[in-house]
């Protein structure tokens, strides 16, 4: 039935739905906002706290799916901070895109500026290798056939313009701290006190069954393959570590593929 | 809806069921999923879907399309969609009553929209394109209201009515929802369904609800978290006659209780609608 308009309970000055929807927004970003004057009052409510339900369920649905991200992250600083230091965040950059399941990006970056965790650098290091590992489960599954005779046929003219590719299921992770040891400790659910202040460099491996495989890696091979994931060509690459490195990478099937990459030089 | 009838109840997929409901293949009519969880085509939850949808009918029941903002539907959101519906071919594809976006920032939550003539027409508009866009019909499911706004022009249940009259699309009516809006609101939930077109109506949703007590009184949440609660039952059970074709689905979000616990509220749903159709 279409409604006849109720004198006594119209807003004071209507809002078209532009004007409410961004009102509404601003209440649920705790920023100043009228939209309280174009709800109805409800017997023993009022209007702050009834948009409050909406705050909650914004603020704790977000937060619970950060929670499912960094859930080691939540192990390190506790239940209670998470919660807060998440609400900070979800409010001062709330999620983009209609999709819940791709927020969080931001998140270890946030947590690495924030003075309460200065002294704990590696609960923004471990928030970091959470996300990774997440971006990882979603990569591409790529079959291995590096077609090694194919490259041995190489023109030898042609071996400074070799370009390998690194398996699109393969991501690297570097830190100031040793995030190994931590995430180790974590998952085998033995924490004990230890110093973390130590380089960590890993290699994360998504496998067929969608686990992730996590092997440390030298410096050596880390800055390669992140040489390789930059599409640099052989020529540019330090002889040295491809000598001691490149054989490693192929055999443990890290190379997907290679092509040959000529650039033509400007006229 | 392809070979679905009233007798058909679902519930909804959730990811901690993934393997159980795989390795012992239980009877269940359909399997409704949360379209965005799937929009990845390299995920887990893609993987498990490709596996049961081998073995159930599927739904797709959204979040995310934000029918009710002032501003279009984001392209990007129904051309997943779209790939998604394409690979899966689901019987039903469903969205709320509600807005959840706007310039931008995505709440996550399912707002309420003004029941006016300017929303209405915004509504239709954005239906328009979804529809036009996914090339085929989809049903609008009412939601769970905490706050009223002061100027209407309409109740919610004729706006539903409208919306589907003017765009084509089906109406998914959650009983559980309209208990829920109807107590907190202070209005009448078999009136609400006496308004309803039953004749567009092609899902019903059953869920649980929590009862929060304030200093001031009391309000009903949507949680999704508990068994559906007695009135809830009753007011399926009254209507139930109403339904000409509609599938039924069992909703559990939060809180997730053993798979068992489900499939009980599934049978509960059954035996409700075996009473009517003699079945």
């Amino acid at each position: 039935m279409i409604k006849p308009p109720n004198q006594d309970n119209l807003a004071p000055s209507s809002l078209n739905l532009k004007q409410l929807q961004q009102q509404f927004s601003q209440s649920l970003l705790y920023q100043e906002s009228d939209i309280a004057l174009q709800l109805k009052e409800k017997q023993g409510f009022t209007s702050q706290q009834l948009l409050q339900i909406h705050r909650n369920n914004f603020v704790m649905s977000v937060t619970e799916s950060l929670k499912s991200t960094f859930k080691y992250t939540e192990q390190l600083v506790g239940a209670d901070f998470f919660d807060s230091v998440a609400r900070q965040f979800i409010l001062r950059q709330p999620p983009a895109i209609n999709n819940i399941i791709v927020y969080g990006e931001q998140f270890p970056f946030y947590l690495s500026n924030l003075t309460q965790l200065a002294d704990m650098p590696y609960v923004a290091e471990m928030a970091k290798f959470e996300w990774l590992y997440e971006q990882c489960q979603k990569t591409v599954q790529q079959p291995i056939e590096f077609d090694l005779q194919s490259l041995q046929q190489v023109n030898p003219d042609d071996f400074e313009y070799i370009q390998f590719s690194i398996s699109s299921h393969c991501l690297i992770f570097e830190s100031s701290q040793n995030i190994n040891l931590l995430y180790q400790m974590l998952i085998n659910n033995n924490v004990e006190a230890t110093n973390l202040d130590q380089p960590c460099y890993l290699l994360l491996e998504k496998e067929p069954n969608f686990t992730i495989k996590v092997t440390e890696l030298s410096k050596q091979q880390w800055q390669l393959i992140q040489q390789l994931q930059q599409k640099m060509l052989l020529g540019a690459l330090q002889p040295s570590i491809l000598q001691e490195q490149l054989s490693y990478l192929i055999t443990t099937n890290l190379i997907g593929d290679f092509s040959i990459v000529k650039v033509k030089e400007d006229q | 809806m392809n070979n679905m009838s009233i007798t058909n109840v679902g519930i909804g997929l959730r990811a901690e069921h993934y393997q159980e409901i795989h390795q012992t293949s239980p009877a269940i009519d359909f399997l409704e999923v949360h379209s965005e969880n799937y929009f990845d085509k390299n995920s887990l939850n893609y993987f498990y879907l490709q596996q049961l949808s081998e073995q159930y009918p599927l739904s797709f029941h959204g979040i995310g399309l934000s029918l009710g903002s002032a501003e279009a539907v984001s392209k990007n959101h129904l051309k997943q969609l779209k790939t998604l519906v394409a690979e899966f071919n689901p019987f039903l594809i469903s969205d709320h009553l509600s807005w959840s976006s706007w310039q931008g920032t995505y709440f996550n939550d399912l707002l309420p929209v003004p029941y006016t003539e300017e929303a209405l027409s915004r509504f239709i508009t954005n239906i328009n394109q979804v529809q036009d866009h996914l090339q085929t019909q989809i049903i609008v499911e009412n939601p769970s209201s905490y706050l009223e706004y002061k100027n209407t022009d309409y109740d919610e249940a004729t706006f539903l009515n409208e919306i589907s009259e003017r765009t084509g699309c089906g109406l998914l009516l959650d009983i559980n929802n309209v208990y829920v809006s109807a107590t907190n609101n202070n209005f009448s939930a078999q009136q609400y369904l006496d308004e309803i077109n039953f004749n567009k109506v092609q899902e019903i949703h059953l869920a649980g609800h929590i009862r929060k007590q304030f200093a001031e009184g009391e309000i009903l949440i949507d949680t999704h978290s508990k068994l559906i609660s007695d009135p809830v039952w009753q007011l399926y059970s009254a209507n139930i006659n109403k339904i000409k074709n509609a599938v039924t689905l069992i909703e559990w979000d939060a809180e997730l209780p053993a798979l068992s616990v489900l499939l009980g509220e599934r049978d509960k749903a059954k035996q409700f609608l075996r009473e009517v159709t003699h079945d």
